[in-house]
């Protein structure tokens, strides 16, 4: 457990998070979808809500507050669902139906 | 509809208490009571009249309490008995109100400062409760043996933003029933986020089933502080039976009007294949009515209390709740208003009262219609 | 472009797909570990992480104000301790009360408080008549079931360094070098200087928090407690003039007992080490060459000392009545040094404590013997919250294993571990004007962290289950350890 307390667990973290970006980025290219500057930040709202949500069941579950970690991962966890669906839209915003169907294909 | 009769049947029987020993202990030398519109007519042993005494409820620190209080024939409070509380013995509780029905005792029940009684001690929520019964039950007496008004304090009358909202969004309700088109869907969303923001975040006042049960089962909460629950259910009562749907689920639930939200999150939802619209109304019913069911036969409404309202608008509920408000809210990202389908009690109530409207209607051949 | 060169770039951009989504399945169940450890981790348990203390440090600087944030609505006026501090009347009334029962009467002073709070005689009648025995009744009943705690209780109070006895103007001051004449106080350079030097050594004898305030003679007993060293309890405590500053120190009880409260908790651990801290600071502050008094739990006071701690910076009050602190919540067992060394003080601190007990009231919802008051009185010219000490006492007295009660302390939002999650949640409430944050987390705080109904706190014979608010740490389960008859 000492190891996620540690600096180099966030050195790996944020590598994550940068290679999680690129595959986005990629996926968004591949698909023709603009992204300006306003997608990303949603994108990045989107990320710390839902880290905070996973973060937060972790701590309440070390603390030994089962029920917070629960009743806390449902409240937080549905403004995530809700939040990652309305991110979707978003990113999908300016894409016309024809260029959806023509990358899909 | 019967075994619900008589599942309240059974749970107000079994919850009646037995008024014979604190009568006793009021009226010592009582042999024998007759009960009179709610006033226990007490005797004694040569079957002259001793006093009367009669029940009130009190809502103390731990739930409900019950307190019977006995007037004698001059008119003197006799003295007063906790004969049912959900409380432990805690001590202070218990000596606070052993003290101030003690004190309140033996006084003229026109003598009594009733404001004050607790001055001295310092009001609490118990003290205050106790008091505010023996005061209901010995205007009853008064006014029932000795003809003397006794002047209750009357709360003052609630009518606020909540209650002006609610005649509003009925109205507006009525009016968009009849109109169409683009006029009705604008009308529809302004009083839906009104709902959601004024009735839901704001006040957390929807119907529930808890508060109907507690209608059901006899409770009628004061209309002085309560009116707005009683204008959303004669809104809804009324325009179930006249319309075949009711304003209230359409234009001021503010669950309703959540789903809604989330589903213009969702994007264009897909509709459900109608068997099993139908399975889904099958199993709400029987949800709901098994809700009621265990309720009236306990006299406990909190026991019906499964919607997920609180968790949304006041961050209040059981893990059954946020369960609930997680899985209808994410659902209804595809669906539309999954609760109302799958949960909704009014649903199934507006139901009721729309076959209620064919049976009451003269039959007619059945025109087709929406 | 040929074709083994598009399908290299393909597969390039289908690896880049793959590892973004496998570094965010990654990274969040690495956030959902780190999350683990941190709830887990003992460094946040502030005051027992080490033994220097300070390991946690708030800015109290940002949140300074010029006024206490209690406020003065009236005439002001000393507390007598001799009858309203709950210990020193119930040892009075001890005393008393079989003289009483044999029809006599309480003395002058004890009377007379009556007569003005007849509440409380009831309260302490009821002590003496049923609370007391029926708990004499079930602590044997009950047996060696607690005895892990009461054990680790002990064990804490067992090193103890005795109170400043002795009148003040003899016992608070440097005792003549051997064969030297009068001790001279050291030529000190600088009060600020002095200050920072006061609060290092304070932390280094291992207090979590210091503070130095002047003192309000407001807070210093209307007449001295006893064994204080003073001639006589019936003449009026005069407030020596070195009493200048007082310096307040403390320490947290350690943070699992504490949960697993009433029971299993106790208040010795702190106690012992805020006594040790508060002795050796005022040696220190002897050897210096100055005055120094200490004022120490249990009840060797000569003042109140919460409002002392509010004076110093240390923390506001909250509906419970007592200290609040940004680092510890409630959780601190403050002791006091009087002294004259010169020294510059602290400003006391606002961190939206009073907006915060206004909305939440957790503490009084839950209290089992419903002591903690819903509104602020005026209590000797001062609006603030009053708990109703002798209905607290009551309870304490009616519980098994450790008797006492720290319901109030465990359950406060503010006494939460130290880590990034109630961190947040204490900036945002304490920087948040509009009161929403507070509005919102009181509620979620209610909704996630439940604990027993106040009923069920009470022991079995009283018609409660003998509830903790959180489990005991698993070394003070006896059950676990000891074959005994349970």
């Amino acid at each position: 457990m000492q190891i996620f307390n540690s600096p180099l667990f966030w050195f790996v973290e944020g590598i994550l998070c940068c290679v999680m970006v690129l595959g986005a980025r990629t996926w968004a290219q591949d698909r023709a979808i603009a992204l300006p500057w306003w997608k990303w930040f949603a994108f990045a709202v989107w990320v710390l809500l839902a880290g905070f949500t996973i973060a937060f069941i972790g701590t309440s579950f070390g603390e030994g507050e089962a029920t917070a970690a629960v009743r806390g991962g449902l409240l937080f966890g549905l403004v995530v669902v809700l939040a990652g669906a309305g991110l979707w839209r978003i990113w999908l915003i300016g894409v016309t139906p024809r260029d959806k169907a023509t990358s899909e294909s | 509809m019967a075994a619900l009769a008589l599942a309240l049947r059974y749970g107000r029987t079994r919850a009646a208490p037995d008024l014979t020993i604190p009568i006793r202990d009021i009226f010592p030398e009582a042999v024998s009571t007759s009960p009179d519109n709610g006033i226990y007519h007490v005797y004694g042993a040569d079957g002259r009249l001793l006093g009367w005494a009669r029940t009130g409820s009190a809502s103390g620190y731990g739930g409900p309490m019950l307190l019977v209080t006995g007037v004698d024939t001059a008119g003197e409070i006799a003295g007063a008995r906790v004969v049912e509380q959900r409380e432990t013995p805690v001590f202070w509780r218990l000596v606070r109100a052993r003290d101030l029905l003690e004190s309140i005792s033996g006084r003229r029940f026109d003598a009594v400062d009733y404001d004050n009684v607790d001055a001295v001690t310092g009001a609490t929520i118990s003290t205050t409760a106790v008091i505010a019964s023996v005061r209901a039950s010995v205007a009853q007496v008064a006014g029932a043996a000795f003809d003397v008004e006794m002047p209750l304090p009357s709360l003052p009358f609630e009518f606020g933003l909540l209650e002006i909202t609610v005649l509003v969004l009925l109205t507006l309700g009525v009016v968009a029933h009849r109109a169409r088109g683009t006029a009705r869907r604008r009308l529809r969303w302004a009083c839906q986020i009104t709902g959601l923001v004024v009735i839901g975040f704001w006040k957390d006042s929807p119907i529930t089933l808890a508060k109907l049960t507690a209608l059901m089962s006899g409770f009628f909460p004061n209309p002085r502080t309560s009116l707005a629950l009683y204008l959303l259910i004669a809104g809804f009562v009324a325009t179930s039976l006249l319309y075949r749907r009711n304003v209230y689920c359409l234009y001021a639930c503010p669950f309703g009007a959540a789903q809604r939200c989330v589903g213009v999150i969702g994007g264009k939802g897909f509709k459900l294949p109608r068997w099993s619209v139908l399975l889904m109304e099958g199993t709400r019913n029987l949800i709901v009515f098994i809700a009621l069911f265990m309720a009236l036969l306990t006299l406990q409404p909190a026991l019906a209390s499964y919607e997920p309202f609180a968790a949304l608008f006041s961050l209040r509920g059981t893990t059954l709740h946020w369960l609930l408000l997680f899985l209808v809210l994410v659902a209804s990202l595809a669906l539309r208003s999954p609760w109302c389908h799958f949960f909704c009690p009014m649903r199934s109530f507006e139901r009721v009262l729309v076959t209620l409207r064919r049976i009451l209607r003269r039959p007619r051949p059945v025109a087709s219609h929406d | 472009m040929s074709d083994s060169e598009s399908k290299d770039k393909l597969s390039r951009r289908q690896f880049l797909k793959a590892a973004g989504a496998t570094s965010a399945v990654a990274g969040g169940v690495g956030l959902g570990f780190s999350g683990y450890a941190a709830g887990k981790d003992p460094q946040t348990y502030v005051g027992w992480e080490n033994e220097e203390g300070a390991g946690e440090r708030f800015n109290h600087k940002r949140y300074e104000v010029a006024e206490p944030t209690y406020t003065r609505v009236g005439p002001t006026s000393r507390p007598d301790a001799r009858v309203e501090n709950i210990f020193e009347r119930r040892m009075r009334f001890r005393m008393q009360y079989r003289a009483v029962q044999q029809g006599g009467e309480f003395d002058e002073l004890m009377s007379a408080y009556y007569e003005a709070h007849p509440e409380d005689l009831e309260l302490d009648r009821i002590n003496q008549e049923e609370i007391m025995p029926k708990h004499m009744a079930d602590a044997r009943a009950t047996g060696d079931q607690y005895l892990l705690a009461q054990a680790w209780s002990q064990a804490m109070g067992a090193v103890s360094p005795r109170e400043s006895g002795g009148p003040p103007d003899e016992a608070d001051f440097p005792r003549p070098r051997r064969g030297g004449g009068p001790v001279e106080p050291a030529k000190l350079k600088d009060p600020a200087k002095t200050s920072q030097l006061i609060k290092e050594v304070a932390h280094q004898f291992g207090s979590t928090l210091v503070g130095i305030t002047e003192l309000n003679p407001d807070w210093v007993y209307l007449h001295p407690l006893r064994g204080r060293g003073f001639e006589s309890q019936d003449e009026p405590l005069e407030i020596p003039a070195h009493w200048e500053y007082a310096i307040v120190v403390g320490s947290p009880m350690s943070w699992d007992p504490m949960y697993a409260n009433p029971t299993y908790g106790t208040s010795n651990d702190a106690y012992s080490r805020s006594r040790i801290i508060a002795t050796r600071l005022a040696a220190f502050i002897k050897a210096l060459g100055y005055p120094a008094r200490t004022h120490i739990p249990g009840n060797s006071y000569d003042l109140m000392v919460p409002p002392i701690a509010i004076d110093a910076g240390l923390g506001e009050q909250g509906r419970h009545g007592i200290l609040i602190t940004p680092e510890v919540g409630s959780n601190i067992r403050p002791a006091v040094v009087t002294t004259n060394i010169p020294m510059e003080v602290d400003r006391p601190i606002d961190f939206g404590v009073q907006d915060f007990c206004a909305h939440c009231s957790i503490c009084s919802d839950v209290c089992p013997s419903a002591a903690i008051p819903t509104e602020k009185t005026e209590v000797r010219g001062y609006l603030r919250y009053k708990v109703d000490t002798a209905k607290c006492q009551n309870f304490w007295n009616s519980n098994l294993g450790n008797t006492g009660c720290r319901i109030c302390v465990s359950v406060c939002p503010y006494t939460r571990k130290a880590n990034w999650l109630h961190r947040t949640a204490l900036k945002v409430t304490a920087n948040d004007p509009t009161g929403l944050s507070e509005r919102a987390l009181t509620a979620l705080q209610k909704s996630f962290y439940e604990g027993p109904d106040p009923e069920s706190y009470y022991m079995p014979s009283l018609g409660g289950e003998n509830a903790s608010y959180r489990d005991p740490p698993w070394w003070l389960k006896t059950e676990d350890f000891i074959d005994a008859d349970l």
